[in-house]
């Protein structure tokens, strides 16, 4: 067992990195980024409170979305940032696990966007969206190829939507009625 | 379409704890690791349902967890600043 400590705050996300030798934390001064083969101090990417991070499939990038600083692309071996703007505070970062792709969305879900990550490490923008505000929503989440992502949300009733990856238009969406 | 997103059912609750504030499906599927704004991670048999193994780390309540890639390790976040990784020895 390794506990590493920082100071005090709240670490609402953590993600090993998709070769096993790194671990990254959503904390409240950025995102922490741990080399586990070392024992040196970690590395602190953004500003202000992070609130979600993501390794980038096939990009030796981490995404990391702050209140203060905007969503930013951080290149592992540069050290380098590339800022993602795309008009809001981003809350969750959800990494896609078999392109290059991450998806940037408010807690809500009332906006999300699908983001390539290109080999220089900079963002483009596939696509952009707005949904209808619902009570609440949980994070979306990929299927195992990538092709669609689901999420369930809460608004007079229990819904599962499935994005299409590609183009962000619903694919399907089912009423799940209520937990016991 | 890979998967069926809609072929689901409620499976666990939090058991008293007041909520999820952390999951993560083992690399095998085998286990759902769920963190519950307390000191204990649970590991979730995913062909019972049932709890398979607890983790108690005393390093505040936890919440967030994940998996490494090869499933022999994870990771739990806590509210006092500290990380915790470990062999899940599964």
């Amino acid at each position: 067992m390794q506990v590493l400590t920082t100071r005090k705050q709240k670490f609402d996300q953590v993600t090993f990195s998709p070769e096993g030798t790194r671990l990254a934390a959503a904390g409240e001064d950025g995102a922490y980024l741990w080399t586990l083969t070392e024992t040196t101090d970690p590395r602190v990417i953004g500003r202000g409170v992070a609130s979600g991070i993501g390794f980038v499939t096939g990009r030796d990038c981490l995404v990391v979305s702050t209140g203060l600083g905007g969503s930013v692309i951080h290149s592992l071996p540069g050290g380098t940032d590339h800022v993602i703007d795309i008009g809001y505070p981003v809350r969750v970062v959800t990494p896609c696990p078999t392109k290059p792709l991450v998806l940037l969305s408010q807690t809500m879900f009332e906006r999300v966007a699908c983001v390539e990550v290109t080999a220089a490490g900079e963002g483009r923008v596939k696509w952009a969206r707005e949904t209808k505000r619902v009570v609440s929503s949980s994070n979306p989440v990929f299927g195992p190829d990538g092709d669609w992502f689901a999420r369930v949300s809460a608004d007079g009733g229990w819904h599962v939507s499935v994005t299409a990856t590609a183009t962000g238009k619903d694919r399907r969406s089912v009423d799940i009625g209520t937990p016991p | 379409m890979s998967g069926d997103p809609f072929a689901f059912q409620w499976i666990i609750e939090s058991g008293g704890r007041k909520h999820f504030t952390g999951v993560a499906f083992h690399p095998s599927g085998a286990y759902l690791a769920a963190t519950s704004n307390d000191e204990a991670v649970k590991l979730y048999d995913t062909a019972t349902w049932q709890v398979a193994r607890t983790f108690t780390w005393n390093v505040g309540r936890l919440r967030s967890v994940a998996f490494s890639p090869d499933g022999t390790r994870a990771a739990v976040g806590s509210d006092t600043g500290k990380v915790v990784i470990w062999d899940v020895d599964l």
